[in-house]
């Protein structure tokens, strides 16, 4: 039986895919047995260390080597390895709509698939939230292929629409977020850097590890028009009449400070960032998620 | 201040001077719509950006508006008018030109005349005249001399006789001009009316010029040419003393000289009578006036009319450097006698019989004409009859002596001099006698010129006498009146009364009878009487026809007997040309009712009369005085002056009368506009790329 065509992810992303393994940087807390270590002691093959037997204990738990030898009662205990669960915020707005050949969203889209896949694939779970100024939909955790046949749908439904604000977004998601795991946020983050940390602190507190994914398109780092133009905001509306040439050093200064104020935040905060432009491939993106198996 | 603009068909290309404008509202108003994601930072960027670029983009639209316009101004031809009255290009005009043509125009400058400049400025004018406008050129001279009677389109030959012309060496009369232009111009309608006057604005002529001003919707225009010194040393006067001298007297020959520069001058002045020649170097300090005398005796001369001749050095401006006089040796002087009394008739007949250059004739006054050229007129008992043609007789250079008839009113006097009257009384004069103690006379004006021999008393006192008779009361009766010998108790004996009209009356109230008066009976009367007459004479009609000086450009007269003797009689030149003549009868400028009046006169030296190849007379005529001063009017004195509308130099007289153009400068204005905007570019584009690396 082949495999359903999606938009965002195509069979030889999933090829490729197949060489990378989701594997985030801090314990998580999870409920079903997986490959992440938990804090929760349990069955699984990582031994951590003896205890005196104690009635109630599973007599199987014995070690009865250490019995023959000393004659006494030892319960050999083991970390617990449990699955993470792994939220993914999109950007949604009007903004990520930008792009001349493939735009924000649509790069965001493939990423957001082919990690939802990764995430599946490892026996994880992920949610999806899609968001411009709040949640706009949210897909619970889950790790099964229908769940992930959702998410692609989601995906394939969306469409960029409303004004951007990444942090109302983060707050409005926290009561969306029961258990810890990673936090993803993809977005083109045109938002105050200041406002967007202020709403992640609160799932970093909660001991969520963020990721910070900023897509751009090379026609915003560059300001490519050449002549005169009548700049129309794709949220707001509003518009500038601005002649690129003269200001386009100086708006490479000021976007360049933009990042590199998220980036230096992200860093004081120890959240992951990574920056990303549209012209390169999605899967550079990964570098900070996943690892190569 | 008038601006206007020759190529007013390009008006509408002014409206290109707005395009800068327009590309700037249309370019800024409607360029690509580019949807972008967020403007977020580019309106950070823009509300810095444009603190700086905004003054740049200003100056530089506002320097490029300036620049097209000034170039568009070019193409227009805009002109300037610094005066309001005069017609704009494509206008109708009337313009005489007055060309001043006086002998002060002569004077040399930059190596050439002052009137060549004045051709110049004129044919400049007459050059810019449109087909459809009318001209005139009027010389200034003597008399106006118009090219044409009235204005015409004819420029092409008002050209032509502007480029024959050539200066005179007469005076000039600029209001009799001013009025002919102005009248030539009433004639003219429906078109802009301009008098332009061309001159050096000589100071001595200009200054005193009074003439009515035209018509408000006239343009005058002043076109001075020449500088505003011009030195010259000129001889102003040329004269005898006596002008008619007896046969035997001595004759002093002064010559006037003018140094008309700020350096001393020296100079040698020749003197030539016949073949007597002399000469003196005179050193002439600045801005001063000498006199170089020699003399000679009248002995030497014959009854004609002998003409002398002053000269000096070559100077700059030669035409004044001659002057010519004539002296004539007269054989007596002319006195007539009239009157009804006895005395003092009778004693003034035998003291003049007693001087043998005195020819005496009876006269009456109802005969009495100019015609008799008489030198004095006695007058013995004059009862009031006939004052106007006394008073003619006075203004024609007659010394009357009068001595008034009892009777008389004192009032009757007035009408010899109207106007001139100062008498208080209106009593009549009435002869009063001596009671016991005769009237005793005195000199009164003991250094009057009558008196002149007796001042060292070796003649005695010519007024020292006992009358028993005199008429009171004898006032002052007239206001220029000079009382010469006095009655003890202050009363008039003598007087002298000058006149306005340049006449002298002699006011007699000296009892002659012998039986009544000592006076005549005294040695000194005879001297006495000899003296009034000789140091009066120079008055006398006889001499001033003589004497009297034309100047060119004035006619010429010489009386003759009858009709007939017109044919054969004519007039030559100093430099042998015959000029035209013609009678006149009854005219007033004649000395003579009958007369041979020539044309105006162009040349100065000495002209001759001749008839029948015989010389009959000789008249002068001498250099205008008025003329050799070649000082002249600055531009800021004309303008205040408030004569003319616009004063201009020779330099601008067509920008003042054309206008200034202006485009020029425009030009100049849009290369240096052009330099602002490329600098102002460039450093706009240089912060630009400043920022940028920042």
């Amino acid at each position: 039986m082949p495999a359903p065509r999606f938009k965002y992810l195509k069979p030889e992303d999933i090829r490729k895919l197949a060489a990378y393994e989701f594997a985030p940087r801090n314990v998580v807390e999870g409920y079903l047995a997986g490959r992440h270590r938990s804090f929760q002691r349990g069955p699984s093959s990582e031994f951590r260390d003896y205890r005196q037997y104690v009635a109630g204990d599973d007599p199987a738990s014995l070690d009865w080597k250490v019995f023959a030898r000393t004659d006494r009662y030892f319960v050999r205990t083991f970390d617990q390895e449990t699955d993470t669960a792994c939220y993914i915020f999109l950007d949604s707005s009007s903004s990520m709509g930008f792009g001349t050949e493939t735009t924000k969203l649509e790069y965001a889209s493939c990423f957001t698939a082919a990690l939802s896949y990764l995430v599946t694939k490892s026996g994880n779970q992920v949610a999806l939230g899609i968001f411009d100024n709040g949640i706009r939909s949210f897909l619970p955790l889950g790790g099964t292929g229908t769940h992930l046949r959702n998410i692609m749908a989601t995906l394939e439904d969306n469409h960029p629409e409303n004004e951007t604000s990444v942090a109302e977004a983060m707050r409005n998601a926290l009561p969306m977020t029961r258990r810890k795991g990673s936090i993803v946020v993809i977005s083109d983050f045109f938002d105050d850097p200041g406002e967007i940390f202020a709403a992640l602190s609160r799932f970093l507190h909660r001991g969520f590890k963020v990721y910070l994914f900023h897509i751009l398109a090379p026609e915003e780092t560059l300001l490519a028009p050449n002549t005169l133009r009548r700049f129309v905001d794709m949220e707001t509306g509003a518009k500038l009449i601005v002649h690129p040439d003269t200001i386009r050093k100086q708006y490479n200064n000021a976007i360049n400070a933009h990042i590199a104020r998220i980036r230096a935040a992200a860093v004081r905060r120890g959240v992951e960032y990574s920056m990303s432009r549209t012209d390169s491939h999605y899967f550079t993106l990964f570098d900070k998620l996943v690892k190569a198996k | 201040m008038t601006l206007t603009f020759l190529n007013s068909a390009m008006m509408a290309a002014a409206l290109l001077a707005a395009m800068p404008l327009a590309i700037h509202m249309l370019a800024r108003s409607n360029p690509p719509t580019y949807a972008f994601s967020s403007n977020m930072l580019l309106e950070k960027i823009v509300r810095t950006a444009t603190r700086v670029k905004k003054p740049h983009d200003i100056l530089l639209l506002l320097l490029r508006t300036l620049l097209i316009s000034a170039i568009i101004l070019v193409f227009l031809k805009p002109v300037l008018y610094s005066n309001a009255k005069m017609a704009a290009p494509w206008e109708k005009r009337d313009v005489v030109i007055l060309i001043d043509a006086s002998a002060s125009m002569a004077g040399m400058e930059n190596g050439q005349t002052r009137f060549a400049a004045a051709q110049a400025v004129a044919s400049d004018i007459l050059m810019g005249m449109g087909k459809m406008d009318k001209a005139n050129i009027i010389f200034i001279q003597a008399k106006p001399n118009p090219v044409f009677p009235s204005l015409a389109s004819n420029v092409r030959f008002l050209a032509n006789r502007l480029g024959e012309a050539s200066v005179s060496n007469e005076p000039g009369n600029q209001e009799a001009a001013f009025e002919r232009a102005i009248e030539m111009l009433t004639l003219e309608d429906g078109a802009a009316k301009e008098i332009c006057v061309v001159s050096d604005f000589q100071k001595k002529q200009w200054e005193k010029r009074k003439w009515t001003p035209p018509r408000p919707d006239v343009a005058v225009t002043f076109v001075k040419v020449g500088g505003t010194k011009g030195d010259n040393i000129a001889l102003l006067k040329a004269s005898a003393t006596p002008p008619r001298p007896l046969a035997g007297e001595k004759i002093r020959f002064e010559c006037d000289l003018a140094n008309y520069s700020s350096a001393p001058k020296r100079t040698v002045v020749y003197f030539k009578l016949g073949p007597v020649r002399n000469s003196r170097t005179i050193l002439l300090p600045p801005w001063t006036r000498a006199t170089a005398a020699f003399h000679a005796d009248a002995a030497e001369l014959t009854l004609d009319a002998t003409p002398y001749e002053f000269s000096i050095d070559q100077d700059a401006f030669p035409e004044d450097n001659k002057r010519w006089g004539l002296v004539r040796v007269s054989e007596n002087i002319r006195v007539g006698m009239a009157g009804a009394l006895e005395y003092p008739a009778r004693i003034w007949r035998r003291a003049l019989k007693t001087l043998p250059w005195i020819e005496t004739a009876t006269v009456t006054l109802d005969a009495l004409s100019p015609d008799d050229r008489l030198d004095f007129l006695f007058i013995s008992g004059w009862d009031g009859s006939n004052p106007g043609k006394l008073r003619k007789l006075m203004a024609a250079g007659t010394v009357v002596i009068c001595a008034p008839k009892p009777g008389l009113a004192t009032k009757e006097m007035e009408a010899l001099a109207p106007g001139e009257f100062s008498g208080k009384t209106n009593a009549k004069l009435l002869m009063e006698s001596a009671q016991g103690k005769p009237f005793a006379t005195r000199l009164a004006a003991p250094k009057d010129k009558i008196f002149e021999i007796f001042a060292n008393g070796r003649y005695g006192d010519p007024a020292d006498a006992a009358l028993l008779q005199k008429l009171a009361p004898m006032d002052t009766f007239f206001k220029g009146e000079k009382k010469l010998v006095a009655f003890s108790d202050g009363g008039t004996a003598l007087a002298r009364c000058g006149f306005k009209n340049g006449g002298t009356l002699y006011l007699w109230n000296i009892c002659l009878d012998p039986e009544k008066s000592n006076f005549a009976k005294r040695v000194q009367f005879v001297p006495f009487i000899a003296e009034l007459i000789l140091k009066e004479r120079k008055k006398s009609p006889a001499e001033l026809a003589h004497i009297l000086e034309r100047s060119p450009g004035e006619r010429l007269f010489a009386p003759i007997d009858s009709a007939e003797a017109e044919h054969g009689t004519s007039l030559l030149t100093p430099t042998g040309k015959t000029l035209k003549t013609k009678l006149s009868i009854g005219r007033n400028a004649a000395p003579s009712s009958i007369a041979i009046v020539s044309e105006a006169t162009s040349e100065t030296g000495l002209y001759k009369w001749q008839f029948d190849g015989k010389t009959i007379a000789t008249a002068v005529v001498n250099f205008p005085s008025s003329e050799s001063d070649l000082r002249t009017m600055t531009i800021k004195e004309l303008g205040r002056c408030g004569d003319a509308d616009t004063v201009a130099s020779q330099e601008n007289a067509v920008a003042a009368r054309k206008g200034s153009s202006i485009w020029p400068f425009l030009l100049a204005l849009a290369f240096l506009l052009a330099i602002c905007e490329s600098a102002v570019s460039f450093h706009a584009e240089k912060t630009t790329i400043k920022d940028n690396k920042v």
